[in-house]
């Protein structure tokens, strides 16, 4: 795959969904799973002779978001009106933030570090409106009409702008994630809602020209809209066929990027200081009260798992990039003290039976107590790592403890030496050609294993398992010699 | 910056499509004449020494005017009796494309 | 003395005390109404029905012994740009033709708290963007003191109502002086408040940094009165200011005494270009007050020379957006889209939905504000108002008022100025210096000009409503000029 020179910026919207009512008008938040158009008032309906009042709660929002981004905060900034046409905006311009005519983004700069050696600078931060949810009968370019639902229009988006400074989807992913992180480590945001974190990407390949990806509504789906972009774009360039710059549409049902043959003019905001609200004003006294309230945040929890608890640096990174992971690891190590092995379970066999089951960290119904107590029977070698893996499961799937599910189901280890051997000595029998494989060659052995395992379901302790296995193959061999 | 005091009908036509608005030929052209003279005598802000002023974007000089984070659901059907064209709840739009 | 003359406040006390019916007192209007408004067309809308609820309600509470409100019986009369919930809103426009509006305008609670009787909207230059209320889609309205002549604008429907006797007061809204220049054509007081003193909220925004809702009365202290009732902090309007309300009525007569004032006669405002007739007026109401007192004298305000284009770049800028949302989908007209994309849908909607002198100013607003533009354009505009305003304060340490005519002509014959729409935005010339720079200015009739009325302008500093009726009030009882039912 093509993966030189590719150059990756987001716009990332994400929804202020700690906020009980929208950005400038006082409609509940809580519209998820109303009927369409409930959450609405003359305001945020745009109807004539309404007028936009600003949310406190929303400017609090955006100075912590800038903190924990190391952003440069403005100490003066206007709303901005953006002036475009679309079904999706009732006063068909959007009240935002620009940087110029006369204003300036709530902040500039800043960066999130990935934790893998990158670093992605921002370029700014701006409040907005969350424009209104447009419903496609059929596919967006066959559709006969739009039906508009104005519920989410108006609820307060901080849009986070990146520089080009992403080189790969998995990065771009990862990028996400990492902000997800850190805004919901300031209780301002909720990943786990439908649709509070969406996002645009632009995207060039080896110095090419920029295409634009809309209507990205996931972290999952970033990375795949940016490989089939960049598949795309490089069996183009592969064909000689000159990639055209152009805004296309990220259709997550087909997983694939449409153009929207979008007439080719230029982009004319228009913008100009909206002249119904005041400009804000931020103080540093303002500043620092926010900043004495910031909570502790993604990089600086990552410190204190590697120096306190002594977890890997690695580990410690996968861990603060989910908050509700690093919550629940937490939480165990209240009830289990050995904090690498710890988070060895939770990054490695715990996440992945979660994403098996398509289950996010806050739907785990397994209480700590009992990840700790699963933890113990493996030290005790009641269990094998194949067992845990079973016991795993079945907590998760029922949020049970492990001690119960080991006794009714009979899992516990087979560390006895007899009752292995006596399972060895018909391995053996039944496995003729294996055996004289084995004597030969060290590899075969392995099979021999997996039919102990097969037999014992599992349970057999492996290393025992192995041990017994090779004294029998040298008595084979003594015999044979003699 | 350079004003202009003459527009063009390609400019009427480009400044229609931003501002969604048709024209007949004969607004085009009526307005061609008249939005060059309205825009000559706009010209007039050339005499006036400004550059180093500020601009007034509110003559009234006051900032940091917030609402409180308080809900108040407005009924909602009320609002729903204006739109021209619905589909149950959902307010009908035109094809985007 | 025929109720229909009484002013408001001796309609409302009348009808406080049981000595006179809130119904029959609008019985007597609406008789009114009938008898001239098929020659005026003042009124979109009249909400009769809703009219006599209000007015039976009132008599009711009355019977009772209950507390009736300030403006008790008052029959109002509000501009079609101010939501009234329920009631239709058009702005004189085919675009929002069968808009009822959800809530109601902050001015139109008040009005109603205070038991004001609502007769109906009245009619407009479409989205408040004239100022000869020619450019309406319900048909223009007629200046009472001469059916051939326009009422002035854009609040031409509710000069018309106040001086034909079909409403006692009204409200209009003065973005570049579209209170004002009705008052003066048709012989009635209207005020400009302060930028910030009475709520924009339910006022159809045309031009929002400008405009503010203004009083309209056929004597200064009803002005007040309805000044009083309407003016004051509304948190759903973020540039309202955080001001105590006042009684402006009762400030009329208080200190400081006419003999304190210092009143300077803007220079700009009497040169050419304005009718002899009027000029003459104007000097003579000056004459008037120096008699009283006051202190007279000339200034000169070089800057006014760009108001008008600053204000129209800013104005049309600003309404260039406001007017997006006329989209036909959440309210108001819609043009049948068969077959059309939204973006064509849209322009057909616009197309049919917006008149002539609407799409002008949506289309000069666009440029003014478009990539390349905007800094010779709306930056630059707004850079001369604070030019201006810097002026006006410095006249303001010589003077305690400015005075000059309101407009520079008596009202016009309709059509006459329909066709070439710079010589219509040169009638403002004198009204939009106070909206660029946001202070207080009313327009108060002192005479005629070959049978036609003529107004002059009394401004203040910000927030000084209280000097400018005082002037007026003054000027009033000179008894030079007394209220006339037309036609
Ligand atoms: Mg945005
Ligand atoms: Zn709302």
């Amino acid at each position: 795959m093509v993966g030189d020179g590719v150059k990756i910026g987001l716009e990332v919207h994400c929804q202020l969904t700690s906020l009980k009512t929208k950005l400038f008008c006082s409609c509940p938040t809580d519209y998820r799973g109303k009927p369409p158009n409930t959450n609405i008032c003359p305001v945020c309906m745009g109807e004539p002779g309404t007028l936009p009042v600003l949310n406190k709660e929303a400017v609090r929002a955006a100075v912590m978001v800038a903190l924990a981004l190391h952003s440069k905060i403005s100490r003066f900034t206007y709303f901005t009106r953006k002036n475009y046409f679309y079904p999706d905006m009732a006063k068909n311009f959007q009240i935002s933030q620009y940087d110029g005519v006369g204003g300036a983004p709530i902040a500039k700069g800043g960066y999130v570090d990935l934790g893998n050696g990158k670093v992605v600078r921002i370029r700014r931060l701006q409040l907005e409106e969350d424009p209104a949810r447009l419903v496609y009968e059929g596919t967006i370019d066959t559709a006969t009409a739009t039906l508009v639902d104005y519920n989410r229009h108006g609820v307060a988006l901080i849009e986070i702008v990146t520089e080009p400074d992403i080189t790969s989807p998995e990065d771009a992913r990862r990028f996400l994630q990492k902000l997800r992180s850190i805004l919901e480590h300031l209780g301002v945001f909720d990943g786990e809602l439908e649709g509070s974190m969406r996002c645009d990407a632009n995207i060039s390949l080896e110095g090419g020209v920029r295409v634009e990806i809309k209507n990205i509504s996931s972290y999952k789906d970033v990375e795949r809209a940016l490989r089939f972009e960049i598949t795309r774009q490089s069996s183009l360039i592969s064909r000689g066929i000159r990639v055209v710059r152009e805004t296309r549409f990220w259709d997550e049902r087909r997983r694939v990027t449409v153009s929207l043959r979008v007439k080719e003019t230029e982009e004319d905001y228009r913008y100009f200081p909206e002249p119904d609200l005041p400009p804000v004003v931020i103080t540093d006294e303002f500043i620092d009260e926010v900043k004495r309230s910031l909570p502790i945040l993604p990089d600086e929890r990552k410190r204190i798992f590697v120096e306190k608890y002594g977890v890997s640096e690695q580990n410690a990174e996968v861990l603060v990039n989910d908050k509700a992971l690093a919550d629940f690891f937490e939480d165990c190590l209240k009830h289990y003290g050995k904090a690498q092995e710890l988070s060895n379970l939770l990054v490695g066999d715990f996440l992945a039976q979660l994403h098996s089951l398509n289950l996010s960290v806050r739907e785990v119904k397994v209480k700590p107590e009992y990840i700790a107590k699963l933890l113990r029977l493996l030290d005790k070698k009641v269990l094998t790592g194949h067992l845990a893996k079973a016991v795993l499961r079945e907590m998760l799937e029922t949020g049970r403890d492990p001690e119960a599910i080991v006794e009714e189901k009979g899992l516990r280890r087979i560390g006895s030496r007899e009752e292995l051997e006596k399972i060895v000595d018909r391995v053996f029998r039944e496995n003729r050609k294996a055996v004289e494989d084995a004597l030969v060659n060290e590899k075969a052995v392995h099979f021999l294993v997996g039919q102990v395992m097969r037999i014992t379901r599992g349970k057999a302790d492996p290393n025992l398992t192995r041990q017994i296995i090779k004294n029998k193959l040298e008595k084979v061999r003594a015999s044979r010699k003699a | 910056m350079p004003r202009k005091s003459r527009i063009t009908l390609k400019e009427i036509e480009h400044l229609a499509w931003l501002a969604r608005v048709q024209l007949t030929k004969r607004e085009k052209r009526l307005f061609k004449e008249q939005l060059s003279s309205i825009l000559e005598y706009f010209d007039k802000l050339d005499e006036a020494n400004v550059e180093e002023l500020p601009p007034t974007f509110h003559v009234v000089e006051h900032y940091n005017v917030f609402r409180e984070d308080e809900p108040r659901p407005f009924p909602s059907d009320i609002v729903l009796k204006n739109p021209p064209k619905m589909k149950g709840r959902f307010i009908k739009a035109p094809r985007i494309v | 003395m025929n109720p229909l003359l009484y002013p408001a406040e001796k309609v409302a006390s009348a009808v406080r005390n049981g000595e006179l019916s809130a119904l029959d007192y609008l019985e007597a209007v609406l008789e009114r109404l009938k008898h001239v408004e098929p020659k005026l067309n003042a009124f979109i809308t009249v909400t009769e029905e809703l009219a006599r609820r209000k007015a039976e309600n009132i008599d009711r509470r009355v019977e009772k012994g209950l507390k009736v409100g300030k403006l008790a019986g008052v029959v109002v009369a509000v501009k079609d740009n101010i939501c009234v919930k329920g009631v239709e809103t058009t702005c004189g426009s085919r675009i929002l033709k069968g808009y009822r509006p959800s809530y109601n305008a902050t001015v139109v609670e008040r009005l109603m708290a205070e038991d004001a009787v609502i007769i109906g909207k009245t009619n407009m230059d479409e989205f408040a963007m004239g100022s000869s209320t020619e450019f309406s889609a319900y048909g223009p309205t007629r200046n009472p003191w001469d059916l051939e002549r326009v009422p002035g604008g854009s609040s031409g429907g509710s000069g018309a109502a106040v001086a034909s006797g079909e409403a006692t007061l009204a409200l209009g809204s003065d973005t570049g002086g579209s209170v004002r220049c009705p008052a003066a054509f048709c012989g009635v007081v209207g005020l400009k408040p302060t930028y910030g003193l009475v709520s924009r909220y339910g006022l159809v925004a045309y031009a929002n940094s400008l405009e503010q809702i203004g009083p309209m009365a056929r004597n200064v202290g009803d002005c007040a009165l309805l000044l009083s009732v309407i003016a004051g902090y509304d948190p759903r309007d973020s540039t309202s200011l955080k001001v105590q309300p006042m009684d402006y009525q009762t400030k009329l007569t208080d200190p400081p005494e006419l003999e304190k004032l210092r009143i300077g006669v803007i220079k700009e405002f009497m040169g050419e270009g304005v009718q002899e007739g009027v000029r003459e007026r104007v000097w003579n109401a000056v004459q008037s007050l120096e008699n009283l007192g006051a202190r007279v004298g000339e200034v000169s305000l070089k800057s006014l020379d760009y108001a008008l284009a600053a204000y129209y770049i800013i104005a049309m800028s600003e309404a260039s957006s406001n007017l997006a949302r006329y989209d036909g989908l959440r309210y108001g007209f819609r043009s049948s889209d068969q077959g059309l994309d939204w973006n064509r849908a849209y322009a057909k909607t616009r197309r049919m939905g917006f008149g002539e002198e609407v799409k002008r100013r949506i289309i000069l607003g666009t440029f003014a504000l478009s990539a390349g533009y905007y800094e010779a354009y709306y930056l630059k505009a707004l850079k001369v108002r604070t030019l201006i305003r810097m002026e006006f304060e410095k006249a303001f340490k010589k003077f305690d008022v400015l005075v000059g005519p309101s407009m520079p002509m008596t009202a016009f014959k309709i059509g006459e100025k329909i066709e070439d729409p710079l010589e219509l935005y040169m009638c403002d010339i004198n009204t939009v210096p106070a909206n660029l720079v946001g202070i207080p200015a009313i327009s108060v009739p002192c005479g005629l000009s070959d049978g036609l009325p003529v107004g002059l302008q009394v401004m203040a500093p910000p927030l000084r409503e209280d000097l400018v009726f005082k002037v007026a009030y003054a000027y009033e009882r000179t008894g030079k000029w007394m209220f006339q039912l037309k036609p």
